[in-house]
């Protein structure tokens, strides 16, 4: 056992003792049926246009499977005329993201599958005619947070730019910072994907990551879409920038990684057994009473059942600015904070991922109700 | 099947079996599968000594399922079955028999199924389980029945309320000998049972109110005793339960699986566990500490009281919870040799109604877990006595008349200590 894997026995960390207890499975009965995510990956041509339009903004569920290449940049700006800057941003948006060409200066060769998505932080929203929702953007401070220097905790406005081509990213985040209010850019970054295997990309510690996300429409609209109020079709993204210490993470062995994640690298399957895309059983032992998914590992710790929430869309990227800042930039989607906020908690207290894991920025946004041509961004809040 | 099959094809109805009420294995019956579709609701189904290689799912109600000898009559899943009995209908009891070798759980008794058969306990997918939709099984009684080295647990009450188990034996258990889970207004009494040698004695999650565990003996597990709130079943937090007169000590068997996340040398753990009365009970030689108090996720253990338990020097009652989910308002009015010390002024200044955040300790010492023994190869348990059988088996009752606490005394170290040990 490494370091780094969760402490002997000896000493039971507070976690360590028995959260989490839960009955078993009963599988052996044959009668089971249990509830999964769908597993159908309409895996969508990865160039076919994104409408920027219609009751959710695009690049949260459209396109299925997250382009491969994104800009995410968190920027904070002067008051304004919120309405103002919306009605322009929208049309930018529009304009920027039409089929088939969008803006010939940024996409000559066709706007491909572009899509930009914006979301608000607190200060913003705190102006707006529903300052209510301010408050449910306030994380509480996270292992490691208090690190941070405060230009990497929170922001005004959130950007995410994102397309197959990574060509387009950048002056495609540039027209749009354009619109916004006396920008300054807290922090940007650059993320990329691997190819997708059924679906399914590998993360930079090379494990596949997004196996559990809700897929199906109801699953969406359970866990991700705001469904009444004047965020109807908007969602809360949380975004989590990740140090990732992959050199210590490559000398563990094989066996070892695969428990910190709780799946197989390989394979993606879980240690409990199965197939990549078979749900896990948290429940089950080896005879000599070891959980086959340990205690610590990701998989478990990061299991909605624990906390009693929803199940959280992740689109998190990779990054690399240099040798010494390699990572991952989490990005989620979800109706509640609160999912967001009970799970981190947990892994806080107890997550083996954690353990090569340092943050280096963390921010809530409203990821604004989708928008069309008679309705700009924002149109319910100003 | 092969009958049914036959008379589809012949087109003619097969004989209706008239039903029993009493039907003997193996003379009436040759498997116990065959007995519960010849006995009548009502019945008793007596099973003769033998090793019966077979799951049994009790699906009448007012059953009496009943062994001609405990230690004789022997249900055995060979390691390979998930399960011994199955109880899905109201007022069953099961009595003076062994169950073994069941890779999940040696008897089950749940509300948690429907015409497609039992459920899965709690939630163990991505969705919330409405438990509106399973009305909790009535009146059960468990009776002198042995369970021993079954994969996760020897007697599992699930869902079920007004029911009683008592003067029964379980070791050898990868998970918990007896658990009582997912129910309010449980109405369940547990007493003079054994268990040892399990990763933990008796397991409750979120089963609440009144359920009164007394009188028994949960020593030499890994862990003695737990109350658990646990988000993964319904009727969060757990709560309401009186531990009085128990032996709970010396909770470090070697031989005895693993507790899944490591614990050991603990007598009793309480993890967001609200409103119980542990009293009485003797708590000594658990190493690491005698109760240990923790949240589950953001749910704190508060209102418990502790009075009157005997522990060893030195290790009392440790704080272990977070600050996200502080332990308050738990008392203590003797408290003393705490974990952390400041916890002690914590527990007795809680006792005259301060609700102040209680102190807490970041980690316990102590000795560490041996290597977790295969539920199979954990040593059996010596003979158990046996239940002479009842002149007549009356309909169980409707509510659980519970001793009275008040005159349950701190036992002494040689409760049941006669049943303990190995063959
Ligand atoms: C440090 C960067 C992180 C990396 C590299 C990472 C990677 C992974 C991987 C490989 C999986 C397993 C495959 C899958 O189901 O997709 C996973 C699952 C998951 N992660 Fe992370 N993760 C990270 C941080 C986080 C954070 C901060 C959260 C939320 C607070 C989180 C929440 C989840 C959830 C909810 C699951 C699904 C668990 C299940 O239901 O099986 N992860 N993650």
């Amino acid at each position: 056992m490494s370091d780094a894997l969760p402490p002997d026995a000896g000493r039971v960390s507070r976690r360590g003792l028995f959260a989490g207890f839960g009955a078993a499975g009963v599988m052996g009965l044959g009668a089971v049926a249990l509830a999964q995510a769908s597993r159908s990956y309409k895996e969508s041509n990865p160039l076919s246009h994104i409408s920027p339009f219609g009751l959710h903004q695009a690049g949260v569920s459209r396109p299925n499977i997250p382009q491969q290449h994104c800009l995410i940049c968190v920027v904070d700006i002067q008051s304004g005329d919120p309405t103002a800057w919306l009605g322009s941003l929208s049309q930018e948006i529009a304009s920027l993201t039409a089929a088939p060409s969008g803006n010939s200066l940024v996409t000559p060769d066709g706007v491909g599958d572009l899509t930009i998505t914006v979301g608000l932080g607190a200060r913003p929203l705190s102006h707006s005619r529903h300052p209510e929702f301010a408050n449910q953007l306030r994380l509480p401070l996270f292992k490691g947070d208090s690190d941070l220097d405060p230009g990497f905790i929170g922001g005004d406005v959130f950007i995410s730019v994102n397309a197959s081509d990574p060509i387009v990213l950048a002056p495609t985040l540039a027209r749009v910072i354009g619109h916004l209010p006396s920008p300054t850019v807290r922090w940007q970054e650059f993320g990329f994907r691997g190819q997708p295997v059924r679906g399914v990309v590998r993360n930079s510690l090379g494990y596949f990551d997004g196996i559990i996300e809700p897929r199906t429409e109801t699953e969406l609209d359970d866990n991700v879409w705001i469904g009444s109020g004047p965020l109807k079709g908007g969602t809360i993204c949380v975004i989590r920038k990740f140090a990732l210490d992959a050199v210590s993470f490559r000398k563990l062995d094989q066996a070892q990684r695969d428990k910190v994640f709780g799946r197989r690298q390989l394979t993606g399957a879980p240690l409990s057994g199965g197939n990549r895309d078979d749900e896990i059983n948290l429940d089950a032992k080896e005879p000599d009473g070891t959980l086959k998914v340990p205690e610590h590992s990701h998989a478990r710790a990061a299991h909605p059942s624990f906390t009693g929430s929803g199940v959280m869309l992740r689109r998190g990227y990779s990054f690399r600015s240099e040798p010494a800042e390699t990572g991952h930039l989490f990005v989620s989607f979800q109706n509640d904070v609160s999912t967001f906020v009970k799970t981190q908690l947990r892994l806080d207290e107890g997550d083996s991922l954690s353990e090569f894991a340092t943050p280096l920025a963390t921010a809530a946004f409203v990821v604004l109700p989708g928008f069309n041509e008679g309705r700009p961004l924002g149109s319910t809040l100003f | 099947m092969s009958i049914v099959l036959a008379s589809i094809l012949t087109g003619c109805e097969p004989a209706a079996p008239t039903l029993m009420s009493e039907v003997q294995v193996p003379r009436d019956a040759k498997t116990l599968s065959e007995a519960m579709s010849l006995v009548a609701p009502g019945g008793v189904i007596s099973i003769a000594p033998g090793n019966y290689k077979e799951q049994l799912e009790v699906t009448k109600p007012n059953i009496t399922i009943r062994g001609e000898d405990r230690n004789l009559t022997i249900i055995d899943g060979g390691g390979t079955r998930p399960y011994g009995i199955v109880v899905t209908a109201d007022g069953v009891r099961v009595e003076n028999l062994t169950i073994t070798g069941a890779t999940f759980y040696g008897l089950l008794i749940t509300g948690m199924h429907d015409e497609s058969g039992v459920k899965p306990p709690g939630t163990s997918g991505y969705t919330n389980w409405d438990p509106s939709k399973y009305p909790p099984l009535q009146r059960y009684l468990v009776d002198h029945v042995t369970a021993y080295n079954n994969g996760l647990y020897g007697i599992y009450a699930l869902n079920s309320q007004h029911g009683v188990i008592r003067d029964s034996y379980t070791s050898g258990s990868a998970d918990s000998g007896i658990y009582v889970g997912q129910c309010e207004n449980c109405d369940v009494l547990i007493t003079g049972n054994v268990a040892e040698r399990n990763a933990v004695g008796f397991e409750n999650a979120n089963a609440s109110d009144s359920v009164v565990i007394v009188g028994n003996r949960f020593s030499s597990n890994r862990i003695g005793l737990t109350l658990l709130s646990s988000y993964r079943e319904a009727f969060t937090p757990q709560r309401g339960n009186k531990v009085v007169g128990n032996v709970i000590s010396n909770n470090v068997e070697a031989d005895s699986p693993s507790q899944a996340e490591g614990a050991f040398g603990i007598g009793i753990g309480i993890s967001g566990g609200q409103s119980n009365l542990i009293l009485r009970n003797l708590l000594t030689g658990n190493p690491k500490a005698g109760i240990v108090i923790t949240n589950t996720e953001d749910i704190p253990s508060i209102n418990n009281e502790f009075e009157s338990n005997q522990f060893d020097p030195g290790v009392s009652i440790a704080n272990l919870s977070t600050t996200r989910a502080a332990a308050k308002a738990n008392c203590w009015s003797e408290a003393s040799a705490t974990i952390p010390t400041s916890f002690a002024s914590d527990l007795i200044a809680a006792c005259s109604g301060s609700s102040a955040a209680q102190s807490y300790a970041e980690s316990l010492t102590g000795p560490a877990a041996p290597p977790g023994v295969s539920f199979l190869k954990v040593a059996p348990p010596k003979d158990q006595p046996q239940l002479p059988r009842a002149a007549k088996y009356d309909p169980l009752p409707n509510a659980i008349s519970f001793p009275d606490l008040d005159s349950v005394l701190l036992p002494d170290s040689a409760l049941l200590a006669e049943l303990s040990g190995s063959k």
